[in-house]
């Protein structure tokens, strides 16, 4: 659903099925959330009483598809008349004026200067301030920050002169729920903001969520963090916080900051969901933009409805959730068992309907117990066509010779090898930046860094003049973000007594103490979450699961090669507020520290359901779709001791993780007109 | 009463609701004043004594918070509270106007003051830091003077401004508010004119007293007369107020005179001189000797107690005391009370009878009949009315001691609300009576407790005790645990009496982080508050610090270093400093100095890096070529000064180096296809424009090469760049030329890929997959790019299985190609 002016002038809105997800039968009690975050937004809105014009940021728009699981047409019933995305201009509206503009925006000083524009822009013609006795009536601005007001963004409106004109009120929106096990905060500068500029505010949001989820589902039993990040304190130590110690949805927290695994992103999934990601030109929001002529009630439309105008949209958002019970059983599964799976599937429907044809003389109770399937049935027939469809377009780049070599190139790096001629041969050949630059990554991860001075300054320069000389700020944000190194001179032992975790060949002995690589992966019956990327397991999930399984003592090897050793490990019921506060206050938690040494025992099923008790992964910087995959397979396994919620400040992959850290200029050179236009596109005459 | 004054020789004034005596003693006739003004408490207990010139005071009168108002004839203005401590003074008059103020009335928070020249001058509120005054313009001149005067407090008037009542000597009474003077028209209706006037506590009722010694009630509206007495004198009562809502009470010259709603009168001897205060439902008589109160006997007890009351609650107290005496009466009073709904009503009177009264004594008898009845009674309804009177009792009785001598009835108890009677409380420093108060009714206590480590802070001015003796005594008596103290008010006393100190020793105890460094920024402790913020760990908290400090230090003319050294301690704080300065960036062109300064500040870690980017980046921003090259030049400076950064400032210089190259390409060839590009790009445009520019051609190959030289390029990189420019550019004999020229570098797979991508024709493509000289590496190119006749060609002559399953699994899907792929398979036994 797009809330643009046309969406809503339409309505058009009412029509779109609903991109939420059903939360039916989830671990946690999620719709609890959702129906929260729904909540507040209604009263919101009907705190200001009249007619309304929503303005979203255009960001926020998509998020609220999974917060008004109705569609956004449901507004109107709360006094919005007009759906805005937030531009740098308000626009006119058709009808009557509205008495409010209220806007919806996150609290970024790029949105607080965009509404200062329109509210400067109403001042300007008169129609608030002093004489606006005669002038139009004049609506009145309201701005909801998302997820709360903050200092610097009131300061902003305050000094853009506009505060005495607008009210501030803040919508707590954090976690959106994506699917049954899924919460992501959608916060894709997290990772950029913390480890670049070492500016904590997107991490503040993130561990205010976090307390909101206990608010939610009560203290977990044991809270487990990696890295930096989760050593910060969360902030409930220092606010009032209602305790919720009576409630135990959650027994086992697990804080994984994204720098104690970057290497993970970098690799290519190869799960259905993560090659979507990867091909189709991502998911957002749960959402993926597929050409029409993809979906699988493409006839259908045909016979319906008018053909669609030329030069309309030819993209169309499918949703991509557990509604879709057929995608729910296939988008983990490797691309290599996708075929065989969907091919099963559609056999089987087909079978159904053939069924029933042959059958001439089918009683009429028959006939309608196949009537009453019908909904249902070309529900799946559609959804197996579509994803037959997104299936072929998917092979068609994962059967080529290019995506073959690069999960070849990914292996050997993987394994340990060098293979900088390979990158450099690809830069050489021009092939696109972030593909590029991911494998950069990953090469300067797996191998402690690109060794030597000489080859690290000629692989920069590769890639600055290919690519463009602007590049320059953003290896420097890479390297500084932990993606790209130089080698540290010396070997690893010494690396190891000097350095810590980030010297060279750490990755080295975390693959071989975890067992990273997975040389006989069978795609079809996969036994091991290596089954993601054919091969490799994800570090983070082997962490999870190793931990899990056995502890910390099951990691004593690997500890040390860990960033920001040693992670906490610690149960929060156990000691007081202030106890707490005094720990995190000497020092990030060190006396919660974990002791590798201590045998602990998973917890057993609850007595009477025999459900699994609780774990959630919550990712800070992002998690990957092939993660995600990773920890339902473990999730699923009868020999894992938990149900898995996996909760993320934003969805990512490695190309996003990479753009996320582009150092952005912004290039207003004028040239002087001549002859040739965009000399890129010098093309062969005709 | 404790006191040894002589009324007749003092002017009095009570604070309402049983609050503290102002005297003031006058010398003969003469408004001189000797001695000060006295403050006592109700029963005559000396509180405080404010010391005083000789001038008497024109005015004077208590707000509702108990604060003293002496207003001089000059229209200066005094507000002390009720220990004597001055608070502040202003001026009710302004200093322009010459005139003096004759007539003062005090009501709530506010001071109305009347002119010889008939002018009001009005303060609404005197509590605020800066009281504002107003004039409001009587329409009465020195000429026709008004002769009394009272106000209507703002509570009680239909407009909600507060209105003052004048009366004049030609019979018109004059209601003033700030929309200006209206006369009533009240000449007809009576016969004199009106001396003297009280307004009835309940604001509804005026009485007025006329020259011809008439007493009239009349509404305040002024359109109905209650009551019309004549007291058959001319002679002005010297004190006319209210008791209670219902009655007038006047006082002459050893009598009193109570006036009753219908005319009915009492009378009461008075040998001396007297002072009455009225209150919501009584009013107080102050006497050399004691304060008496006088009151209409309460509805409850007189139910009990008028003669031949055969009331349930009368019945019930008779039973209790006839229990008491061991008489059988008790019985036969009890039966009289039949029903279970009377017997409610009984207990229920007794229990408002001993809340009324107010001798102890009888308190108790009323309470054990409301026990006794209880007794009879099934439900335990009352069992809360009588837990609460009693508390209720409790106060009150214990206010009417001595000490503190706050006497209340029951029903102003309920009017001023336990909060009040607190603040009263803590006004007199009885903070042990009013926390006792508070535990005893449930309050919160902090208030309590803020305001006696407040008061102890100040106390201790007098007497110098160490910081740490002090903080300690404070911490000590109030809670740790499980309440958050806003200690930050504690803390803001301390630095009020000038122990910053200490004051910062407190503030560590505040949990609100926000207070902490707003009270620190205040007190301009900046690297204080600093710490405070960042070991608080939340943004926003930072934020407040970083950006006050900013502020006042760039206003005090501080230099910006000093405010850098002061957050490079804090990681926290100068990573959110650099946050909001990048930030800034999204905001106007020169802010972008304030990020570089930060980075290149040496109070914090140099950062050239990034300074250098920065430099480049408002470079891009440039529409001009050549501030762009003055900033790169600028960021070579930048990169160059740091070991970490000599990659970059290399690559700059290159940059530029490239730039300057390409605008002489640009110049040299007439096109704008260089300018901004990247070294691949130019060297690819330059290739590509050989399809063009024919003749230029030997000058454009010169040039490609100088860059590929200049810049380091390798050949590998320099023939991909040429293959694809070559075949985009459509010049493909030279393109065939290049292929032919010498065995390539980079293999004939890029010239292959770049045909099929310019759709170029398949006999031209397997041209050049002919000259791969491996069979295997010719046989997956054609795999690779589609070619599944000539591959099953090359696969049949070498007879290869691998090769033909290869072709089986592929993505080959021509029915023909797949049945002779199939075909053979068989024939070389794959199947």
């Amino acid at each position: 659903m797009k809330l643009g002016p046309g969406a809503a002038g339409k309505g058009g809105a009412a029509a779109a099925p609903s991109k939420a997800c059903n939360l039916a039968g989830s671990a946690l009690d999620l719709e609890a959330i959702r129906s929260d975050n729904k909540r507040e937004l209604l009263e919101l809105l009907d705190g200001v009483s009249g007619r309304k014009a929503l303005v979203l940021d255009a960001v926020l728009g998509q998020r609220l598809n999974h917060v008004l699981s109705e569609g956004a047409s449901s507004l109107r019933d709360h006094g919005v008349a007009y759906f805005r995305e937030l531009r740098p201009e308000l626009g006119t509206f058709d009808g009557e004026a509205p008495e409010h503009v209220v806007y919806l925006a996150r609290c970024t000083v790029a949105s607080m200067l965009t509404i200062a524009g329109h509210v400067k822009a109403a001042l300007r013609r008169g129609e608030i301030g002093e004489a606006s006795v005669d002038a139009p009536r004049a609506p009145k601005f309201h701005v909801f920050m998302v997820p709360r007001t903050t200092l610097l963004c009131k300061q902003i409106l305050e000094d853009e002169l506009v505060l005495p004109y607008v009210t501030i009120q803040a919508y707590h929106l954090d976690f959106v729920c994506f699917d049954k096990d899924v919460l992501s905060l959608e916060c894709d500068h997290c990772f950029c903001d913390w480890n670049v500029h070492g500016d904590p505010t997107t991490l503040e949001f993130a561990l205010a969520a976090l307390l909101r989820l206990e608010q939610f589902f009560g203290a977990p039993r044991r809270i487990q963090a990696f890295g930096e990040a989760g050593k910060r304190p969360p902030p409930y130590l220092y606010d009032d916080y209602a305790d919720t110690r009576e409630r135990r949805d959650v027994d086992t927290l697990v804080i994984l900051d994204r720098r104690v695994d970057l290497v993970t992103p970098m690799v290519t999934p190869l799960t259905y969901e993560g090659l979507i990601d990867e091909l189709m030109g991502g998911v957002r929001n749960s959402c993926v933009r597929l050409d029409a002529d993809v979906l699988g009630d493409v006839d259908e439309r045909k016979e319906g409805e008018p053909p669609a105008k030329p030069g309309a949209e030819t993209t169309v958002a499918y949703a991509l959730n557990s509604n879709d019970a057929l995608y729910a059983e296939v988008r983990d599964l490797n691309i290599e068992k996708l075929g065989v799976h969907l091919r099963t599937r559609a056999k089987e429907i087909k079978a159904i309907q053939e069924e029933f044809r042959a059958n001439k003389d089918a009683s009429i109770t028959e006939i309608h117990d196949f009537v009453k399937r019908i909904p249902g049935l070309s529900q799946n027939y559609n959804s197996v066509k579509t994803h037959v469809n997104v299936t072929e377009v998917v092979n068609k780049t994962t059967h080529g010779h290019d995506f073959r070599g690069r999960w070849n190139l990914e292996r050997q790096m993987l394994e340990g090898d060098a293979v900088y001629d390979e990158i450099e041969d690809r830069i050489a050949q021009q092939e696109p930046p972030m593909a590029t630059l991911r494998l950069l990554c990953l090469q300067s991860l797996c191998g402690g860094g690109i060794k030597g001075q000489a080859k690290y300054d000629f692989l920069r320069r590769e890639v600055l003049q290919t690519y463009g000389f602007e590049l320059i700020g953003t290896l420097y944000q890479l390297e500084k973000a932990g993606l790209l190194s130089k080698a540290k001179e010396g070997t690893v032992a010494t690396n190891l007594l000097l350095g810590g975790a980030d010297g060279a060949g750490s990755f080295a002995q975390l693959r071989k103490a975890l067992k990273l690589i997975v040389d006989d992966v069978d795609p079809h019956d996969p036994r091991d979450i290596a089954y993601v990327s054919s091969g490799y397991a994800p570090l983070s999930c082997r962490l999870v699961e190793v931990l899990a399984k056995s502890g910390f003592a099951g990691l004593v090897n690997v500890l040390p090669h860990l960033p920001a050793a040693p992670p906490l490990d610690y149960a929060p019921r156990d000691y007081t507020r202030e106890d707490l506060k005094d720990a995190f206050d000497g020092g990030g938690g060190a006396k919660l520290g974990a002791n590798p040494h201590k045998q602990t025992r998973p917890p057993p099923p609850d007595a009477t359901t025999g459900l699994k008790p609780v774990m959630v992964v919550f990712f800070v910087g992002g998690v990957t779709y092939a993660e995600i995959a990773a920890l339902r397979f473990l999730s699923k396994r009868d020999d894992f001791p938990f149900r898995v919620v996996v909760a993320a400040t934003n969805v990512c992959n490695g190309s996003t993780l990479i753009k996320s850290l582009v150092y952005e200029i912004d290039n207003k050179l004028q040239r002087e007109p001549a002859g040739r236009e965009d000399p890129a596109q010098i093309d062969a005459p005709p | 009463m404790g006191w040894n004054i002589s009324i007749s020789e003092h002017v009095v004034c009570g604070a309402p609701f049983g609050g503290g005596l102002a005297v003031i003693r006058r010398c003969g006739s003469k408004d001189i004043l000797a001695g000060g003004v006295q403050i006592y408490n109700t029963a005559g207990v000396q509180i405080a004594t404010i010391p005083w010139g000789q001038k008497l005071p024109v005015g004077l009168g208590w707000t509702d918070d108990e604060k003293l108002l002496l207003v001089l004839d000059d229209g200066s203005t005094l507000l002390y509270d009720l220990l004597g401590s001055f608070i502040r003074t202003f001026l009710m008059l302004p200093s322009s106007i010459n005139q003096k103020i004759v007539k003062v009335c005090v009501w709530g928070h506010g001071l109305a003051a009347l002119t010889d020249q008939m002018v009001l001058q009005v303060c609404d509120d005197v509590g605020v830091a800066a009281p504002q005054v107003y004039q409001m313009a009587t329409g009465l001149s020195s000429n026709r003077p008004a002769i009394s005067m009272v106000v209507l407090n703002p509570r009680f008037t239909s407009s909600g401004l507060v209105e003052v009542i004048l009366s004049t000597s030609d019979k018109s009474v004059i209601i003033v508010d700030s929309n200006g003077p209206e006369d009533q028209l009240l000449q007809g209706r009576i016969q004199a004119p009106i001396v003297d006037m009280a307004v009835a506590p309940n604001g509804r009722f005026l009485a007025c007293f006329t020259a011809t010694g008439i007493l009239t009630v009349m509404s305040t509206s002024f359109t109905t007369k209650v009551l019309d007495f004549d007291t058959s004198t001319s002679v002005a009562p010297l004190q006319m107020d209210w008791c209670g809502e219902d009655s007038v009470i006047l006082y002459w010259k050893h009598f009193l005179l109570l006036i009753g709603p219908y005319g009915h009168w009492l009378k009461f001897p008075y040998t001396r001189a007297l002072h009455i205060i009225a209150e919501a439902d009584c009013c107080r008589i102050i006497t050399d000797l004691s304060c008496e109160l006088l009151q209409r006997v309460p509805g409850a007890i007189e139910m009990i107690h008028r003669i031949g009351s055969t009331h349930s609650a009368a019945m019930l107290y008779d039973a209790m005391e006839a229990f008491e005496d061991g008489d059988a009466k008790a019985n036969e009073n009890m039966h009289s009370v039949n029903s279970a709904e009377q017997l409610n009503v009984a207990i229920e009177v007794n229990i408002l009878a001993a809340l009324a009264e107010l001798e102890p004594t009888q308190q108790k008898r009323y309470l054990r009949a409301a026990i006794y009845g209880k007794a009879f009674c099934s439900n335990s309804v009352q069992d809360g009315c009588i837990v609460s009177a009693v508390r209720k009792m409790r106060v009150l009785n214990h206010m009417r001691r001595v000490d503190p001598g706050i006497f209340l009835t029951a029903l102003q108890y309920e009017w001023l609300a336990p909060y009040a009677l607190i603040d009263r409380l803590l006004a007199r420093k009885q903070h042990q009576v009013a926390l006792s108060m508070c535990q005893l009714l449930g309050i919160a206590q902090d208030k309590v407790l803020i305001h006696w480590a407040c008061a102890r802070l100040r106390e201790s001015v007098a007497a110098p005790t160490l910081d740490e003796h002090l903080r300690d005594e404070i911490k000590v008596h109030l809670p740790t645990r499980d309440c958050a103290l806003p200690y930050v008010r504690i803390a803001a006393a301390a630095d009020l009496i000038g122990r910053r100190r200490l004051a910062i020793m407190l503030l560590r105890h505040e949990t609100c982080a926000t207070e902490q460094v707003k009270l620190l920024l205040s007190m301009r402790e900046y690297d204080c508050a600093l710490n405070q913020a960042v070991s608080s760990m939340e943004v926003d908290v930072i934020h407040l610090a970083l950006l006050s400090i900013e502020r006042a230090l760039s206003s005090a003319g501080v230099a910006v270093d000093s405010f850098y050294s002061l957050i490079a301690v804090h990681k926290d704080a100068s990573s959110l400093l650099h946050a909001l300065y990048r930030e800034y960036l999204l905001r106007g062109q020169h802010k972008h100095k304030l990020l570089h300064n930060l980075f290149m500040n040496p109070s914090l870690p140099i950062k050239f890096s990034e300074a250098g980017n920065l430099a480049i980046k408002i470079g891009y921003r440039e529409a001009s070529r050549t501030i762009r090259f003055e900033r790169m030049r600028e960021a070579i400076a930048l990169y160059a000064q740091s070991r970490d950064s000599q990659f970059q400032a290399k690559q700059t210089e290159e940059h530029l180096d490239l730039l300057e190259t390409q605008i002489e390409f640009e110049a040299r060839y007439g096109v704008a296809c260089f300018l901004d590009m990247s070294v691949t790009e130019s060297i690819y445009n330059l290739i590509a424009l050989g399809a063009s520019q024919t003749s230029l051609g030997t000058t454009l190959q010169s040039d490609a090469l100088r860059i590929q030289r200049r810049f380091r390029v390798p050949d590998r990189r320099f023939c991909h760049i040429k293959v694809k420019a070559l075949a985009a550019s459509g010049q493909w004999a030279q393109f065939h030329a290049f292929a032919v020229e010498r065995r390539p570098l980079i293999g004939y797979r890029p010239f292959i890929l770049a045909l099929v991508n310019c759709n170029q024709p398949t006999s031209k493509v397997l041209k050049y997959v002919d000259r791969v000289q491996s069979v295997d590496e010719r046989f997956s190119l054609l795999v690779e790019f589609k070619l599944w006749r000539p591959a099953i060609e090359t696969a049949s002559r070498l007879n290869d299985l691998e090769k033909f399953i290869q072709l089986q699994s592929s993505s080959c899907n021509d029915p023909q190609l797949r049945a002779e792929i199939s075909q053979q398979l068989i024939r070389l036994g794959g199947f």
